[in-house]
Parts: structure tokens; C-alpha cells; sequence
């Protein structure tokens, strides 16, 4: 079975690791071992937290808090979901969007409890989602059973969120769930408290099959080159096909340096290949054992020879910071494993709790930024839009991660 | 719960790569058992039918006779470069202490003899909630320490290096569950440690050594009855594990401490 990745966002305390708690519960996918050493670490909090199926530190349990993601699945209609649970707390944004790059789906818990509601955080986890190309959005509108299970109150979050969304994703959809994690309501079957909702329960929804990430959708060859190895006295290229597909003898592009090349041998799982069939690992010979001159490069992307893609040192980006900065004029990018010194100027900073932009150009902290980026050398960058995997990168300021970029062009 | 061997094995595949190509030195650790042997199975496809890395044995002296001829027959199968940590056990220890401080020296005096600065370990996030807590690619200081509440970031797989005197774990298998490693075994032919098939009406589901494991009752005498009995059991992978038993929080102590 697929393993379908969801990441699950919002303000801490709405619900995150109470709800991956009982759907394991629900699903049956929690050991017996688990739910009883979860029912001995919840005797701190006086009543059964589903929480700490998830949360296992110390410090997590004894704080009521999750502080670093952690990972749990669960099987439904030929499914296997993979939740992927994060801290909601404004501090840990820096190892919710870690975990945030690696999901399909955005599972977006807001609570309902009047004075929870949607907050700063919840959108500003919803606009960080959006911007990491993720289009499939739930959102699981908890804590039914703190309003009465009242439709008014659903309504009026939904319809919030969804102008939100409106206006900080070009491509997306969402599905609107009302639940009670803690109760356990319409997470597998429907509750017969809100029979005025007619959508799927949250598993059914979450299993469906969704919408492809953004710019994954073209057939072009890009071999992302990892590294090389010694084959008796030839040098291979290890990488992976992201895209296209390659055949021995195509004549091929080496980007950055833009030297063409073909195709003397190729190597799938260990296995001699005349075409690769599906993307994935693959080794790859050059003619002339023309491999070897790139053994020491970083960030090297194999394309067909025709290809009109060119490497670039200048492009524009937009920017979110987890690190706490005021300003920003140069920083280390990485991009598809290459680290390459930038020059940054930032054109201008958005609210990431609102999505407007702001008046103010020193907030960057927790806010995204549009910038010009100028690269010490040309790298191989590509729009986020058209290819994602080029088209997005690491920042590093003083040698610490302190955010992340998507490219909006390279022209 | 089954998922896509491919899937796995290409994530594993790419990660071991991107370990390869981003650190200087590199090893693996090789415990005989099901997982790391898989791994190197695993490595095997990715490098063209060779392990390209040294793997290590921690060896206290008390592993299962069958785990030793099991090393010695694979490595030569695979024409391996094993090392060997030797520890010493002393009669007092048990558990924490054996598991915690004196195979993690061992490892130590290893790695810095070496100078390994990335160290290959093939747990997996099923096992265990604190390895659900783990990165693919992870830092332990000088002292092996896990500063488990300030992870590096590791977003789309930029990888960051250890800062000075420490080194990065690099979980390949991460992502895999129990069964997974089984039905991998099963398909790709990977040799398995004779520990793990019934005899006498008991098995072992998990592989310490002779001190701190236990067998389980099973009837199990071949892959295909362990995928089968797995598909039935309700039970913890571990549950034979002493350490993970003693004490809340202990295996949580014990990686914060550099254990594996």
C-alpha cells in the first residue's frame, strides 16, 4: 500500500495530538502495550489523554505539549495514512515546517471553543502549507462538543478559513469537517449529534485519493545527481530520475556547467538497463567516461540535450523566516544539496498570519518576504511552479537554518 | 501495517546516497539482526552490488553463538569490512548500564579511532514512540549525546553536518515498519540470522544479546510464517527487550545517553 503523508497544523492546544490519538484508537492501530503505558503517563493529567499516545518525551508529557513532530498510521479503505504530528507552538515553527515539507495533505485542526477559534498561528500554518506547494487541505473544525455541536459555529470558522485560503494559495481544495477529537466524533463514523453535516467523516475524507502537489505535473528529464562511485576504472553518476525518463545513447545536458554528454551505461537497483521505466534511483556512464569530471560538483541536474532550461544566478523568491531576523543581505541557499552564497534584497514582507503585506520591512521573523536573490555562482533553479524540486531552497544565516525559499521566476 | 516495498527501498536507497555524498566518512552498524542486515541489502542495490561503507560490530562478547557465524558468513558473502567494537561486559551490569555506557564507549573509542563523522543505524519508527521522535539524519555531540528538544531542520533532505567532535546518525529505515522488513527479506532473497525461526516453540522477534533478550512463544519456521504470525499479534516488537521495560522514560534516556 501507498503511504499517503499528512501533516497535521494549528494553534497549540486546538487538538493536534488528541485527534492522531484517537483515530489510532479508533483504527485499532495502537499495540495494547501503547494504550497502556499512554493510560499511566495520562494519570498526571487526572482523565485518559489520547495525547500521549503521540507525545513521548518527559517534557511532553509533563508540560501538556507536543515539542518535536513525531509519526503515526493508520490503515483505511486501502490507505495507509501517515500523520505526521507537529508543535503548535509559535516558537516551533522552525520543526513544523520541517516535517510540514515532507506531506501530501495539510490536516488543519482549529478548536471551536469560544475564545480558541481561528488564530494567528492556525493561519499562519495554513499560509506556510500553501506556500510549500501543498494543494489538499482538510480542515477538521474541533471541539463540536464545546458549542452544542452547533452548525452556526462551523459556519462561521469555514467561512473565515476559506477566504483565508482563497487569498493565500493559487491552487487549492479544501473539505470542511466538523469533529470532537477528545469524543471522538465523525473522525470513522458519523455522529449522530451533527447529522446537519452530509460530507465524509474525516477518515474517509483523508483517504481519498487527492490532487498532485504543485509542479509535478510535466515529463521532462531532470536526473537530480546525488554523488559518484568507482565502477572498476569508469566513474558512474548516482542520482534520480524526478522526472522524464532517459535511454542509453541520448544525448544528454549537465547543468550548471552546460556541457553535453551521452548516455554510455545506466544502472537501476543494482540491475544493467537499456531505458529507465519508472522514476527513482538509477547510476549513469557518460561517454568517454566524461563522468569523472563531475565527481566533485554538487548540485548537478542531467537534462535532455534540447532542453531550453538554463542554469541562473539571479531569480526572485518568496521567503519565510523561523529564524529570528530583522534584516537579511546575504545568505548560504541550498538548493538540491548544493550550498552556494547569496546576495538578498527583499522587495517587501508579508504578514504570515494575515497574508497582506506589511508597512514594516524589519519584521521578518515568522513572516514571509519577497526578495531578489543573487547567487555567487549559477546553480541550477527553475520556477517552483514548473519543477518543485528546483524551485525551492534552504536558507542559512552564520551557518543555521533560518528558513526557507520557493522561486517565483528566473527571468 | 504493509507499505509499498519500492516506495522503501527507493527512499532508503536515496538516503544512504545522500549520506555517502554529503559526509566524509561513513559506517554502519551491524547488529546481525533483521534490520541492519536489510539495510545492507539495501545498499547492496543501491551501489551496484557492493556495500561501499565499513560496518561495525559492537561486540560485548555475549551475543548468541548463531549471530557470530551469521556475521562471519555474510561478511564474506558480501565481502564486507567489518569492524569490531569490543566492550567488555562485567558480571554487575545489566540493561541501562550495559546497553547505555558500556557499548556506547566501545562505539566511541571505535568511531574516533576512525574518524567517522556519520554513523549508519537502522531503527525504525514503529519500534518504539521515542523513535517516532527521530530525524532521517540526526546530531549527537562529542559525548553522543541526543539534544532531542533542538533537532536540526532537515526540510526536502538538506542535511546538515555535525558541528565539532560530533557526528550525524543516518536512519535509513526510518520510515519501514516490522512487517515491511520481513516482506523485503522475503522478496529480495536477504540472508537472515537463524535466531528469528521457531525452535523448540519459541523465537526471537528482536535481537539483543543473550542478557537482555527473550524469546517469544511462536511456532514460526520461516518468513512466511513470521509475516503471518505478525499479521495476527497485538504485541509490542520490543516486548522482549529488557531495557525498554524497567522504567518510564528509559529508552528515552538510554538515545539522549548515544545508545541505538
Amino acid at each position: 500500500m501507498i503511504t499517503k503523508r499528512i501533516v497535521l497544523l494549528g494553534h497549540k492546544d486546538h487538538g493536534k495530538s488528541t485527534l492522531i490519538g484517537n483515530l489510532l484508537i479508533a483504527t485499532g492501530s495502537a499495540s495494547k502495550e501503547r494504550i497502556e503505558e499512554a493510560i499511566g503517563a495520562s494519570a498526571v493529567a487526572g482523565r485518559f489523554e489520547p495525547a500521549m499516545l503521540l507525545d513521548s518525551f518527559e517534557e511532553e508529557r509533563n508540560g501538556g505539549l507536543t515539542i518535536d513532530s513525531t509519526r503515526a498510521q493508520v490503515e483505511h479503505e486501502g490507505a495507509i495514512l501517515e500523520f505526521i504530528d507537529v508543535p503548535g507552538h509559535e516558537e516551533l515553527v522552525r520543526n513544523m515546517i520541517n516535517s510540514a515539507s515532507y506531506a501530501d495533505v495539510a490536516l488543519l485542526v482549529v478548536s471551536a471553543r469560544r475564545g480558541e477559534r481561528i488564530t494567528a498561528q492556525t493561519k499562519r500554518h495554513a499560509f506556510i502549507a500553501a506556500m510549500l506547494g501543498i494543494r489538499r487541505f482538510i480542515v477538521a473544525i474541533n471541539k463540536m462538543d464545546t458549542v452544542g455541536y452547533a452548525k452556526s459555529s462551523f459556519d462561521g470558522i469555514r467561512k473565515e478559513l476559506d477566504a483565508f485560503l482563497e487569498r493565500v494559495s493559487g491552487q487549492w481544495d479544501a473539505e470542511f469537517i466538523p469533529i470532537s477529537a477528545y469524543r471522538s466524533k465523525n473522525l470513522k463514523g458519523r455522529a449522530r449529534e451533527m447529522t446537519w453535516y452530509k460530507g465524509p467523516t474525516l477518515l474517509d475524507a483523508l483517504a481519498e485519493p487527492s490532487a498532485s502537489r504543485a509542479g509535478d505535473a510535466m515529463d521532462e528529464l531532470r536526473i537530480m545527481v546525488q554523488g559518484s562511485m568507482q565502477q572498476g576504472k569508469r566513474t558512474l553518476l548516482l542520482g534520480r530520475v524526478a522526472s522524464g525518463s532517459v535511454h542509453v545513447n541520448d544525448s544528454v545536458k549537465l547543468l550548471p556547467s552546460g556541457n553535453y554528454s551521452v548516455v554510455a551505461s545506466l544502472f537501476a537497483g543494482s540491475r544493467r538497463r537499456k531505458s529507465t521505466a519508472v522514476h527513482g534511483n538509477v547510476a549513469i556512464g557518460l561517454k568517454d567516461d566524461a563522468a569523472a569530471a563531475y565527481e566533485d560538483d554538487d548540485g548537478v541536474v542531467i537534462y535532455k540535450k534540447r532542453t531550453e532550461v538554463d542554469s541562473v544566478s539571479m531569480f526572485r523568491a518568496r521567503l519565510f523566516f523561523s529564524a529570528e531576523l530583522s534584516r537579511i543581505n546575504e545568505a548560504d541557499v541550498a538548493i538540491n544539496g548544493a550550498r552556494v552564497h547569496a546576495k538578498i534584497r527583499i522587495t517587501g514582507v508579508i504578514d504570515a498570519s494575515t497574508g497582506s503585506a506589511m508597512h514594516r520591512t524589519d519584521r521578518l521573523y515568522l513572516n514571509a518576504a519577497d526578495a531578489e536573490i543573487a547567487l555567487d555562482r549559477p546553480m541550477c533553479v527553475e520556477p517552483f511552479g514548473r519543477f518543485q524540486e528546483l524551485g525551492r531552497f534552504l536558507v542559512y544565516t552564520k551557518g543555521e537554518f533560518a528558513g526557507f525559499g520557493i522561486v517565483s521566476s528566473t527571468s | 501495517m504493509q507499505q509499498d516495498l519500492a516506495q522503501l527501498e527507493e527512499r532508503s536507497a536515496y538516503i544512504l546516497r545522500a549520506a555517502l555524498s554529503r559526509f566524509d566518512n561513513v559506517a554502519a552498524l551491524w547488529s546481525m539482526g533483521k534490520d541492519s542486515t536489510a539495510m545492507l541489502a539495501v545498499a547492496r542495490k543501491a551501489f551496484l552490488g557492493r556495500v561501499p561503507f565499513p560496518v561495525i560490530h559492537i561486540d560485548n562478547g555475549i551475543d548468541f553463538p548463531e549471530s557470530y557465524a551469521f556475521r562471519d558468513e555474510v561478511a564474506r558473502k558480501w565481502g564486507l569490512k567489518l569492524l569490531i567494537a569490543e566492550s567488555e561486559i562485567k558480571p554487575e551490569m545489566s540493561g541501562f548500564s550495559c546497553c547505555g555506557s558500556n557499548k556506547t564507549e566501545a562505539l566511541k573509542r571505535l568511531m574516533d579511532e576512525h574518524g567517522f563523522d556519520a554513523l549508519i543505524v537502522s531503527i525504525r519508527r514503529d519500534e518504539h514512540g521515542i523513535r517516532a521522535k527521530e530525524r532521517y539524519v540526526s546530531e549527537r555531540d562529542r559525548n553522543f549525546r541526543w539534544d532531542y528538544k533542538n533537532q536540526k531542520t532537515e526540510m526536502w533532505d538538506g542535511y546538515s553536518k555535525a558541528k565539532d567532535g560530533g557526528h550525524m546518525r543516518i536512519h535509513p529505515l526510518l520510515d519501514w515498519n516490522e512487517i515491511d522488513v520481513w516482506n523485503y527479506t522475503k522478496r529480495n532473497k536477504v540472508p537472515i540470522n537463524p535466531l528469528y525461526y521457531s525452535s523448540g516453540g519459541k523465537r526471537y522477534r528482536s535481537l539483543g544479546c543473550t542478557h537482555c533478550t527473550s524469546p517469544i512463544r511462536s511456532g514460526a519456521k520461516s518468513i512466511d510464517g513470521i509475516i503471518r504470525e505478525l499479521g495476527n499479534t497485538r504485541t509490542e516488537e520490543r516486548a522482549g527487550r529488557e531495557q525498554d521495560k524497567e522504567k518510564k522514560y528509559v529508552m528515552e534516556k538510554l538515545r539522549a545517553l548515544g545508545y541505538m
